[in-house]
Order: C-alpha cells, then sequence, then structure tokens
C-alpha cells in the first residue's frame, strides 16, 4: 500500500500550475476593467471603433489571452532562473521588466511619433496593473511549489 | 564594469537603431503612403531622451542577465531574444489588435526591438 504524503499529493502538485493559469486568465479581468474605466479617452485619443472597443470579438479575446500566456511564461523563468521565492520578489522583478521593456517601449511613439501622452498612460496602467498581477501569481505559485 | 558596459552598449543600440530607421523608414512609407506617421525631423532633445531610454533598457537586461547567471555569449543573446518576444513583440501585437496599429509600423518597431535588445546582450557579454 503506498501512503500518501502531503508533498505527494496530486491535488498539492497542481496548485502551482493553476496559480499559472490565474496569472495569464485574471489579466483579462482586470484589464477589462481597466479599459471600462477609461473608454472615453482611450476611443477618443486611438481613435478607434467605439463598438469594438465596447465589445472585443472572442478573436481578439483568445489573442490577449495567447499574448498574457507569452509574457507570464517568460516571467515566470525570469523569476525562476532569479531563484526569487516571495511574492515581494515575484513583484519587483515584474515591476522592473515593466519599466525597462514595457514602459520603455511605448515611451518611443510618445518621442517620436506624437503618440497622446495621456493615452500612453492609459496603455502603461494597463501593463502596470498586468505585471503586478501576474508578479502575484506567479510569487504565490513559487511559494506553493517550494512547500 | 557594468557602468561601461552599460554606457557603451547603449550608445552602440542607439547608433544602430538610428541607422536601422534610417534603412527601413522608406519601405513603411511605400507601403502606408499619407498614413506613415509624422516623426518630424531629429532633434537633439530627442536624440538624447532615445539615448537614456536606450540606457535604461540596458540597465535593465543588464541587471536581469546578471543576476540570472546570462550575461555570457550565448546565453544573453537567448535571453534577450526571450525578451522581445515577451515584451516588445507582444506588445506591439497589442498595439495592432487593440489601437489598429499596421502591420508594416509595428513590424518596423519590432525589428529595431531585437537589433537593440540583441546588441546589448552581445555588449555586455563581450564585456563579461
Amino acid at each position: 500500500m503506498t501512503v500518501m504524503t502531503p508533498a505527494m499529493s496530486p491535488t498539492r502538485r497542481l496548485v502551482p500550475g493553476l496559480y499559472l493559469a490565474a496569472a495569464a486568465l485574471v489579466p483579462l479581468v482586470t484589464a477589462s476593467i481597466w479599459y471600462t474605466v477609461f473608454v472615453q479617452a482611450w476611443v477618443e485619443l486611438s481613435g478607434i471603433d467605439p463598438a469594438a472597443a465596447a465589445e472585443p470579438s472572442v478573436w481578439e479575446m483568445l489573442g490577449q489571452l495567447a499574448r498574457n500566456t507569452v509574457v507570464m511564461l517568460t516571467m515566470a523563468v525570469l523569476i525562476s532562473r532569479l531563484g526569487v521565492r516571495t511574492i515581494r520578489g515575484a513583484l519587483a522583478v515584474a515591476v522592473t521588466v515593466w519599466f525597462g521593456f514595457e514602459a520603455m517601449s511605448i515611451l518611443g511613439s510618445v518621442l517620436h511619433e506624437g503618440y497622446p501622452l495621456p493615452l500612453y498612460l492609459i496603455h502603461v496602467g494597463d501593463a502596470l496593473q498586468t505585471a503586478l498581477v501576474m508578479g502575484l501569481f506567479i510569487g504565490l505559485a513559487r511559494k506553493a511549489s517550494a512547500r | 564594469m557594468t557602468v561601461v558596459a552599460v554606457a557603451v552598449a547603449a550608445v552602440v543600440a542607439f547608433i544602430a537603431s538610428s541607422i536601422y530607421y534610417i534603412v527601413v523608414s522608406p519601405i513603411e512609407l511605400r507601403a502606408l503612403g499619407d498614413a506613415t506617421p509624422d516623426r518630424g525631423k531629429p532633434h537633439p532633445v530627442k536624440a538624447a531622451a532615445e539615448l537614456v531610454r536606450t540606457a535604461v533598457l540596458a540597465s535593465v537586461i543588464a541587471w536581469l542577465a546578471g543576476r540570472a547567471g546570462l550575461l555570457g555569449l550565448p546565453e544573453g543573446i537567448g535571453l534577450a531574444v526571450l525578451l522581445w518576444l515577451a515584451f516588445p513583440a507582444v506588445l506591439l501585437s497589442g498595439s495592432m489588435l487593440w489601437d489598429r496599429v499596421p502591420f508594416v509600423t509595428a513590424a518596423m518597431h519590432a525589428g529595431d526591438w531585437l537589433l537593440k535588445l540583441v546588441l546589448v546582450a552581445v555588449v555586455l557579454g563581450l564585456f563579461r
């Protein structure tokens, strides 16, 4: 007879994976809230179709989920390679990559293409909240897997 | 040493990026015509801001690569490509998806980011 210790429990082994899935899925919800709050400014400044902004298609949402998954997996690899095992550490990595890559990336459009600063702040704010949500769940996954 | 490596990496990436846009911008103009974004003329303030932006990028890569033990070559290049895929490439795909930015413009910027990230990784690797 095999005795299942808590460390061997399949349920416990699933927990980090569930946190990682949440790291990709939850930002879909938080970003929807974010853009709902700023929808008027977003539509006016970017000149996109208000109807498309109000009701994104299934394909657009799947595309967004795929994008979130790529970012989440990269952040998880980075956090793992850096040996981070705490939520605070994971959040610090998330903020660092947000600042170094996402905030800097979009800033180029402001500098060179006359991209409106308020629109930059809307997008970069969304990128920050997404990075923080991902950092939180990846940190939880790291803690769970370290137990 | 790290400060010097970051400074050299930033200057090299800045120069390469400037040459890249001189070469590639006519392709975008040919593809988009009047819809091409107006980037105005080069200005010293814009150039200085761009150099600072590239230095921030180089600093973050140096920090990440140093702490993750990926400063050497070719692993640094692998890190650069991974970072490019996860951040600039994902952001630019989002600008096409949500802000209707033309593919040619997004692809042009994505190429610039790949060039910059790989060059920064190579310079940091050479200084290691």
